[in-house]
């Protein structure tokens, strides 16, 4: 599990793309924030909430970017043959090449916690930011992040196309983020059906975790979450010998 | 016994790729599974390597059941898939080690050792820096071979590891898949007849998912020993029952009235036997060509 977990990290920083995404990544938020109309030294609020509420938004884009190879790849090139003859269980590989991804996407979150300093240095000491807030919404953006890289990698197991994967995944996460906080919203579901509906959609824990307080239930949601799309990555990858 | 395949079958939706096939493989010896593209060799491979299961009949390896005891067959098996399967972003050394992990060798100290032994042994002093896509196709394969041995397994499992290279690296590779069979159980496949003859001690051939021969080498040799083709062209008409009068021709096939196939066994006598019938009948020979007879041909036979 440990060897796979390098090899993908390896690959990962071989390759330009990983730069370049990760540094567009900081430089498009960094943009945002400081630099663009309506950013936070126009305005009297110390806050991160743009960024907050921005970043869902990229993820939905660049983690599937970064996990769409992490199996189509090795379908295309038949390199899953030899992974999986080696003795191994499937569910190794699986884990594997989730915590690859990971490790890659804490990666990429790990220095925007700079605006976070930045922001705390430039408050004004009667309006400081809200660090509890601020904390709790860097908590919810880690685990969102986390369940979008399982969609990711699930979306890679399924084809041989990156492509295919990127599209895939990209849909997925959206579906999974906003679709049915939006579904829950329409006339019919008033009632309690809207609560429940949201609830199954990310949106919510990540806003509920956003406000401060880290409920263990969103965690266990988020975990499921996750679980739920590793086996699911699993079986995808079984499928082979059902034919 | 290092293999011993009971009944093994594999059908993909509704073709059966491999019907109900039983053969034994003997510690130590290399086994060629011949057959044509299509006859089942790869899919029986994938199934000896836990890659897919059978759809029914079973298989040892090393004693392990390939269903119930996955990990342990393959723990005991170095394989080399059908297109040899790399990464070509990883240097060759880098991917040894990846592939030594893999299997379950967690101390440097050996893992070390154990590369440098691979590397030796396949012939990739020279390439060993490189990275695996900027190597030519038959050091590929060395690369290919390197990582199924690396852990030193007790059987080695070879998907068609000479196609695709020139006749050098062709002859590279056979000479080293004979001197690692000195060592190792060895079931390797090819559709090249000529390759079990220089290889294998034992052959089992496989036509459209059935086996229709398990013999040694040699007995399979004799038994078609030296059966060629050859395509006639005379100038004027001739009929069969005069080149049946040529010696040594055991049957012929009529194409035109001027062209002909000539089944025979092989031998310069034979040649100058239909040149001089030609030119007693004073009927000049336009072609005179001889082909041996392709594995099609040699499958009809055996299943004949
Ligand atoms: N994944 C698959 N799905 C459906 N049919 C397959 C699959 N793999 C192989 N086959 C079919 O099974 C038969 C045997 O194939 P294979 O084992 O690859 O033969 P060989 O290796 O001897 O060329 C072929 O007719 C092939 O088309
Ligand atoms: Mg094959």
């Amino acid at each position: 599990m440990t060897a796979i977990l390098k090899k993908e990290i390896n690959l990962f920083f071989s390759s330009l793309i990983a730069y370049i995404s990760m540094a567009v990544f900081f430089v498009v938020l960094a943009l945002n924030l400081f630099i663009f109309e309506g950013n936070i030294l126009d305005s009297n609020y110390a806050t991160l909430d743009t960024f907050f509420t921005l970043v869902p938004w990229i993820l939905i884009f660049l983690i599937p970017a970064i996990t769409m190879r992490t199996f189509a790849d090795e379908k295309q090139n038949g390199t899953i043959e030899f992974l999986a003859t080696k003795p191994i269980t499937d569910f190794q590989i699986v884990v594997g090449k989730y915590l690859a991804a990971l490790i890659l996407w804490f990666l990429t979150f790990l220095p925007t916690l700079i605006y976070f300093i930045c922001v705390k240095k430039l408050s004004l000491e009667n309006a400081p930011i809200d660090s509890g807030a601020t904390i709790g919404s860097y908590i919810g953006l880690f685990f969102l992040g986390a369940v979008f890289v399982g969609i990711g990698i699930f979306s890679s197991a399924i084809t041989n196309n990156q492509i295919v994967a990127f599209l895939v995944g990209v849909f997925l996460c959206y579906l999974m983020y906003d679709a049915f906080f939006r579904l829950s919203s329409l006339p019919i579901f008033e009632g309690r059906l809207d609560y429940i509906i949201q609830s199954i959609g990310l949106n919510a824990h990540y806003d509920s975790i956003s406000r401060g307080v880290v409920d263990t239930r969103d965690i266990i949601y988020f975990l499921s979450v996750i679980s739920l799309f590793l086996i699911a990555t699993r079986t995808a990858l079984e499928s082979r010998k059902w034919s | 016994m290092s293999i011993i395949v009971n009944n093994l079958s594999k059908t993909y939706s509704d073709q059966k790729a491999v019907d109900s096939i039983s053969f034994e493989v003997k510690k130590g010896e290399i086994l060629g599974f011949l057959g044509p593209n299509g006859a089942g060799k790869s899919t029986t491979m994938k199934m000896l390597t836990c890659y897919i299961p059978p759809t029914s009949g079973n298989a040892t390896v090393c004693g392990f059941d390939i269903t119930q005891q996955s990990l342990d067959v393959r723990q005991k098996i170095g394989y080399l898939p059908e297109n040899n399967p790399l990464y070509y972003d990883m240097y060759v050394k880098e991917f040894l080690e990846f592939a030594l992990k893999v299997n379950g060798q967690k101390s440097m100290v050996n893992s070390n050792q154990a590369i440098k032994n691979a590397i030796d042994l396949v012939g990739l002093e020279v390439e060993q820096h490189k990275k695996i896509g900027q190597l030519s196709k038959g050091y590929k394969q060395r690369v290919g071979l390197a990582q199924a041995l690396i852990h030193d397994p007790e059987i080695l499992i070879l998907d068609e590891p000479t196609s695709g290279l020139d006749p050098n690296q062709l002859a590279d590779i056979r000479h080293l898949i004979k001197e690692l069979g000195k060592e190792k159980t060895i079931l390797f496949s090819t559709h090249i007849m000529q390759e079990v003859e220089a290889v294998c001690d034992n052959v089992v051939i496989i036509n459209k998912g059935k086996i229709v021969a398990n013999d040694k080498t040699s007995n399979l040799q004799t038994r078609l020993a030296g059966e060629v083709l050859i395509e006639v062209e005379f100038e004027n008409m001739v009929s069969e029952t005069e080149l049946n009068k040529i010696e040594n021709i055991h049957a012929i096939e009529k194409i035109s009235e001027t062209n002909f196939i000539l089944h025979g066994k092989e031998s310069t006598q034979l040649r100058k036997n239909i040149f001089a019938f030609a030119v007693s009948k004073n009927n000049a020979l336009l072609t005179l060509k001889q082909e041996t007879k392709s594995l099609e041909d040699i499958f009809q036979q055996l299943t004949n």
